[in-house]
């Protein structure tokens, strides 16, 4: 596969190019160098020296059953790209893969499935996730016409628990849109403003079972740290999979939530 | 104490009679002391040592005896396992969906260090009902002898890893996990703390900025009493272990976590009294229970009663996380 075909499918595009492209066979590793093109006259009309570069390495989605490391030349000046396959510069994770994780987390999947599914290191994948909890790093990622990938692979579908502030890159309850309501008897869905209420403290219920109090808490402080709607959305959903696997413990703070949902 | 189905209280019993149990193939958690936990056959049992306990018969301190919690025995096949430090981050998901996750482990040993710091952050904590206790010693042994956690499958006693005991349930069963704490939040300052750990110095107190060690001497505060914080609803306990004005230091038996309000705990006159208050009126014993060490010391409960549940005087408790000067029980529904 040559540069430019690649490029079209990782969604690299201007004024970045893969400057090279190597396939590890024995650790079954695609690594991918990005940077502005050596020859181009942007680069020569900004006389960039090595000095002048940071370089960035984020884990990005598999491509063709490899393993997939971006490396990524980003003069000093430069913003880092709003792209699929890049990333922030404290994540060890492209935006893409970013996202991958946090739908997997969010639907209730171990940091072994996790680890598992996208052959990252499980440790680093709990580093991340203390990251996010923590608000030391960020999930958002907002992609610009340019800086859209051109295939399936590299378009992450959103994280699904919002009803917070719109956000370019998740599924957001516009605030002309009524609430989504609790369905007869079942626990309300993730979109339902009633968890991020109970998230923000803005609404409180008598609880008094003991594992949801301590969730909470520390739910309720990694909310309020979060960098962006994707991480809170995590949390909303961690804590309706609480409800869900608890039903038969904790059924009067479960009833209370079904109650003021209606 | 019945090998049938009925659920009963555990119980201070003899190594004789815990040894028939253990033969019987019950699956069980005993406390005692390492003398005689070391005379128990091997079988599907966890322990860990300790040498006080409370009884039907109220505190008591014994060598010989040991104290036995039968799990239900209609639960499914329990998974008995030793964690290490590398691997008891990995206890929650190692739980059964339903059912619940029993846990010994030794005082003062890295792995009870690593849990109390970092046990709210491992995955699925919270999510299945998660009790145990930390091991120790008797009082006068502390520094010649170390706390330790028993694997009863190979007898095994331990001084640095953990033990637990994952008991699936059938689908028409629920466990939870429930704590009584006498300790309410006093009415005094709000103290805040820099960053989490066993010890402080500087600190916010009402948000101004103060050396904790000076203040709690500036105040005769008694540090009998624990520092509270209240989580949604929940009081958790920190105790504090020693204060140093002159050093400046204060430290903890459990971790003190940053951006959490703590308060010291308003006096308990009478900790026995208190207890068999506040302890639950359910017809159905619990499955487990323990309580503190300090309790014990400072509530003064040797040879008195403090309601129906027994079970060992441990150096920590765990109801999910670690918790200080707190009863810890477990309820089978």
């Amino acid at each position: 596969m040559n540069n430019a075909t690649l490029e079209k499918l990782l969604g690299v595009s201007w004024p970045w190019s893969i400057l090279s492209a190597e396939v590890d066979d024995a650790e079954h590793l695609l690594e991918v160098h990005i940077g502005l093109p050596r020859a181009g006259w942007l680069t020569m009309l900004r006389n960039v020296s090595r000095d002048g570069i940071r370089t960035f390495v984020w884990r990005h989605l598999g491509v063709g059953g490899l393993r997939c490391r971006i490396r990524l030349d980003c003069p000093v000046d430069m913003p880092l790209p709003e792209a699929a396959w890049a990333g922030q510069d404290d994540s060890p994770f492209s935006h893409a893969l970013t996202q991958r994780l946090l739908i997997l987390l969010g639907n209730g999947a171990s940091l072994a499935v996790v680890s598992s599914v996208f052959d990252v290191d499980p440790q680093e994948v709990w580093r991340f996730k203390r990251r996010l909890d923590t608000g030391r790093v960020g999930a958002s990622w907002t992609t610009s016409e340019s800086a859209a990938p051109h295939t399936n692979a590299a378009t992450p579908a959103p994280v699904t628990a919002n009803s917070g502030p719109s956000h370019s890159n998740t599924t957001a309850t516009s605030s002309n849109d009524a609430p989504p309501r609790a369905a007869g008897g079942e626990l309300p869905e993730a979109e339902h403003g009633i968890w991020r209420e109970l998230l923000t403290g803005h609404m409180s219920i008598d609880i008094r079972n003991l594992g949801l109090q301590l969730l909470l808490a520390r739910l309720r402080t990694q909310f309020a740290v979060a960098r962006d709607e994707d991480t809170r959305s995590l949390k909303v959903l961690e804590l309706r999979r609480y409800c869900e696997k608890n039903i038969n413990v904790a059924t009067r703070e479960i009833e209370q939530i079904k109650a003021r949902a209606q | 104490m019945t090998t049938g189905k009925g659920r009963v209280p555990g119980q201070l019993m003899s190594v004789e009679v815990a040894s028939e149990y253990i033969r019987s193939g019950r699956v069980m958690c005993i406390a005692g002391d390492e003398r005689a936990l070391r005379k128990l056959p091997r079988g599907r049992w966890i322990g860990g040592t300790i040498c006080y306990f409370i009884s039907a018969d109220g505190g008591v301190t014994s060598q010989d005896e040991v104290f036995v919690d039968l799990l239900p025995a209609d639960c499914g096949e329990p998974k008995l396992r030793f964690y290490d430090v590398s691997t008891i981050s990995k206890l929650c998901i190692d739980g059964p969906d339903n059912g619940f996750s029993l846990v010994v482990m030794p005082a003062f040993a890295p792995i009870h260090l690593q849990f109390a710091q970092h046990a709210p952050n491992y995955e699925d904590m919270y999510m299945k009902p998660l009790v145990g206790w930390v091991a120790g010693v008797h009082m006068s042994e502390l520094g010649t002898l170390t706390p330790k956690a028993v694997f009863g499958p190979t007898g095994e006693f331990s001084e640095l890893n953990a033990v637990a005991i994952h008991v699936p349930l059938p689908e028409t069963r629920s466990a939870s996990v429930a704590i009584v704490n006498l300790f309410q939040p006093g009415e005094g300052a709000v103290i805040r703390f820099p960053r989490s750990g066993f010890n402080a110095s500087d600190v916010l107190i009402d948000n101004q900025p103060h050396n904790l060690a000076r203040y709690l001497s500036e105040s005769g505060i008694n540090i009998q009493l624990p520092l509270v914080a209240d989580y949604c609803g929940a009081h958790i306990n920190v105790a504090i272990r020693a204060a140093d004005a002159q050093k400046g230091e204060v430290d903890f038996y459990g971790p003190v976590f940053e951006g959490v309000d703590y308060r010291f705990a308003n006096p308990v006159s009478s900790y026995a009294d208190a207890f068999r208050e506040m302890a639950p009126k359910e017809a159905v014993p619990a499955a487990f229970s323990c309580n503190c060490i300090l309790n014990y010391l400072y509530g003064n409960l040797e040879g008195h009663s403090t309601g129906t549940l027994y079970g060992p005087v441990t150096f920590g408790e765990i109801a999910y996380q670690l918790v200080n000067q707190t009863l810890v029980y477990l309820r089978v529904d």
